[in-house]
């Protein structure tokens, strides 16, 4: 019983969603609209769900005085300071645009940029010609990097040329296939979770 | 004989933190003293171009802002260019968001353009902020099915009342949706593109670049490589601005990079074609 | 309304798609069925996956932690097969580190899936026979925001000196700053995604790596699960009959036929 309703509901709302996709039967489709419309309902309570979530934890770490506990306050208190801006003023009130633009914007972006970083550390540590297909790798990265700056285009025309080639031909082909991989990858899962043999999603449990 | 201390080890062993340093010097350095590289323009701006230039006068073009925060640098001196092009070709402009970050990026792109956003007479009639949906690939079959299930903008204004939103019944009355997204645009292809036909652009980062070809030209009909795309596109709107500005460091850090990677070859191959 | 659906209109160009999936559907099924008999099908080694648990004995030889995250994702979208295919790997993750005591760091960044992964590793330590070794600290919601999230983990790779890293599951731009502040901290790091354009910064930052669609398989190759591993080869057999289309369908165009070129606008 603990897996045959889920995996029920699984099944029916799985069905529901790929008929309405590719049939006009105004019944399913209007099943499907408004199942849509709870879905929508659900995930904008998984951000109520979230914060609990995350309350429930930086108040265990403050209240058992274990370390960090001050970093726990600093987030709660800035949570409580969004939420109460945000509902009482609104999020379109020139006070909430100014705390996300200089408070979440720079921070965002700031951890961001340390892709940047890591990326040019990762690259130097990597692109070594160890085999023919390494070194082919290594010439078409140099290529690529040449032809999407400006400087490369100043050093030879060519670059911006041969690396749109490269993004277009073997790399749009070889993304192409994966795409195509992965979309029957996930069919397969899909199959197995309506047949029961795939129980993740429901907890060992089931 | 190669040993630890050899010149060969040290290139191919460089400290991670020489290389953040150097790059640090590499993008802040240009930013404060640009050397002014010519931008070339790719097709693929070319293509976005010309295609927004071609939509009849008045086209209902709608931005979907499916950015956060983090990929702002790269993606709103996009959307400034292509929301400057809109405005120059009087198409009416609906904004709406599928990350919650998007509205507030959305509402400063109108204020940047227009000069103002809610406030500004031609609100409702010419560009409207419909705020965050949430909900993700879901919201957007949603709003696909019925763009008037938004009840209130991102100010609080019915939607109903609104001009811009009145003859819109579903997607299909959009000429063009332009994507600005840090994570995918399969979503919107397969929510927008495939159901209800409408083209689309796909702003993105330049990493996300490689998913966004596959689906060009066939159902994305241009897209803007990340900042040099927004480099591009501010060339061709003549709007020179941040991304413009940007091209000297990154060219910089793109020179670092390669170095690096050519150092540490020298140092690997040497090591290795020495006799042990 | 029961003639309505009897009918089944189709949509707008979606005839051809409906067709393939009706085909693949059918293949993996037949598969499926045919594994429940007995027909066990072999798939090739994944070394990533075998690379698991040299991982495990690398972190329980150090004394120190085995970091687990099934990335960003949640159970709606694009991301949710790849959430599911990391929450199977890390059950079986879970499994190992209770027979050997290795300390167990999960993190995520989508609070709905913290029951599933509570309950997934409780109740992998109870299958293991050491329910009193499950530690409920170990298992970490971080933030909802991406990088956030990154920041929280980047952190505890760091602070806890972790051993191994596994990130098994749905990644964006946080890979590679996951995975590069892993190595920095002398991680021995498996990386698995399907997000084809982060698979790029897991090869240069990990020691092993699932590409795409291998990240579905590696529930089923874990868990030798005859039936799960015919779902593998029904995969296989799919794709090879996709590529026949594409081929058949290019060598065709190129003597004028457009056969298969005008199925796939229907």
């Amino acid at each position: 019983m603990k897996l045959k309703v889920p995996l029920g509901i699984t099944i029916i709302l799985v069905l529901l969603q790929v008929a309405d996709y590719y049939f006009k039967v105004p019944v399913i489709n209007t099943a499907a609209a408004n199942l849509t419309v709870a879905i929508l309902v659900m995930s904008a309570i998984a951000v109520g769900i979230g914060i609990i979530s995350l309350t429930r934890i930086h108040v265990r770490r403050i209240v058992g005085k274990r370390p960090h506990s001050l970093e726990s306050a600093i987030m709660l208190i800035t949570l409580a300071i969004f939420i109460l801006v945000g509902a009482v003023l609104g999020s379109g009130d020139p006070s909430y645009v100014y705390m996300f633009q200089n408070i979440i914007v720079p921070l965002d972006s700031a951890m961001f940029s340390l892709a940047g970083f890591f990326m040019a550390s990762a690259a130097y540590r990597a692109f070594r010609a160890r085999s023919r297909e390494a070194l082919a790798l290594l010439v078409a990265a140099v290529i690529v990097m040449l032809g999407q700056a400006p400087i490369g285009e100043t050093f030879w025309s060519g670059f911006p040329v041969l690396s749109q080639w490269i993004l277009d031909v073997p790399n749009t082909g070889g993304v192409r296939a994966l795409i195509m991989g992965i979309a029957i990858g996930m069919l397969s899962l899909t199959i197995r979770m309506l047949m029961g043999h795939e129980k993740g999603y429901l907890g060992t449990g089931a | 004989m190669a040993t630890e201390k050899d010149w060969t080890h040290k290139l191919a062993t460089i400290d991670p933190r020489v290389i953040f340093l150097l790059l640090f010097i590499c993008v802040g350095a240009p930013l404060l003293m640009p050397f002014g590289l010519p931008v070339g323009i790719s097709p693929p701006t070319t293509s976005t171009y010309k295609f927004i230039e071609g939509l009849p006068s008045g086209s209902i073009v709608v931005s979907a802002f499916d950015m956060s925060a983090a990929v702002a640098p790269e993606c709103y001196p996009q959307v400034a260019a292509f929301t400057t092009h809109l405005k120059n070709k009087n198409h009416k402009i609906i904004e709406v968001a599928f990350d919650s970050a998007g509205p507030m990026f959305a509402d400063q792109a109108l204020k940047d353009v227009f000069g103002a956003s809610k406030d500004h007479p031609l609100y409702g009639k010419n560009f409207v902020n419909l705020g965050y949906v949430a909900g993700g690939e879901a919201a957007m079959k949603a709003f696909a099915g019925d763009p008037k299930m938004i009840q209130k903008d991102f100010y609080g204004k019915d939607v109903k009342d609104l001009e811009i939103m009145q003859p819109l019944s579903s997607a299909r009355d959009f000429k063009l949706m332009i994507v600005i997204s840090g994570s995918q645009v399969d979503n919107f292809v397969r929510q927008f593109g495939d159901p209800h036909g409408v083209p689309i652009v796909g702003a993105v980062t330049a990493v996300l670049v490689t998913r966004v070809m596959p689906y060009y030209p066939a159902k994305v009909v241009g897209y803007l490589n990340g900042l040099r795309g927004a480099a591009e596109y501010e060339q061709l709107v003549k709007r020179p601005g941040i991304a413009l500005a940007g091209m000297d460091a990154q060219s910089a850090a793109h020179l670092l990079v390669i170095i690096f990677i050519l150092v540490g070859n020298v140092g690997y191959i040497v090591r290795k074609r020495r006799p042990s | 309304m029961l003639g309505e659906v009897i009918l089944l209109e189709f949509a707008k160009g979606v005839v051809h798609s409906f067709t393939l999936l009706v085909i693949s559907s059918v293949v993996m099924i037949i598969l499926l069925y045919a594994s429940r008999k007995g027909k066990v099908p072999k798939i090739r080694k994944l070394a990533a996956i075998d690379a698991i648990d040299e991982a495990i004995g690398r972190a329980t030889e150090m004394g120190r932690p085995l970091h687990f995250t099934p990335g960003i994702g949640d159970f709606y979208g694009y991301d949710a097969p790849m959430t599911i295919a990391g929450i199977s790997v890390l059950g079986h993750v879970a499994r190992r580190v209770a027979q050997y005591n290795t300390p167990l760091i999960v993190t995520f960044a989508a609070p709905e899936i913290e029951p599933v992964i509570t309950d997934v590793v409780k109740q992998a330590y109870l299958a293991a026979g050491r329910p009193e070794r499950f530690n409920p600290d170990g298992i970490r919601f971080i933030s909802t925001r991406q990088f956030a999230y990154t920041a929280g983990v980047v952190g505890i790779l760091h602070r806890e000196k972790v051993a191994a890293n596994l990130m098994i599951g749905y990644f964006a731009g946080e890979s590679i700053i996951i995975a590069e502040a892993g190595f920095l901290a002398g991680a021995i790091q498996i990386g698995a995604t399907a997000n084809t354009y982060q698979i790029p910064f897991f090869v240069v930052a990990c020691d092993h790596v699932l590409v795409s669609e291998e990240l579905y398989a590696a529930g089923a190759y874990l868990s030798k699960d005859p039936v799960q591993l015919a779902a593998i080869t029904g995969q296989d057999w799919v794709r090879l009959i996709v590529a026949a289309f594409l081929v058949a369908g290019c060598v065709l165009a190129t003597f004028g036929i457009s056969l298969i070129a005008d199925f796939f606008k229907m």
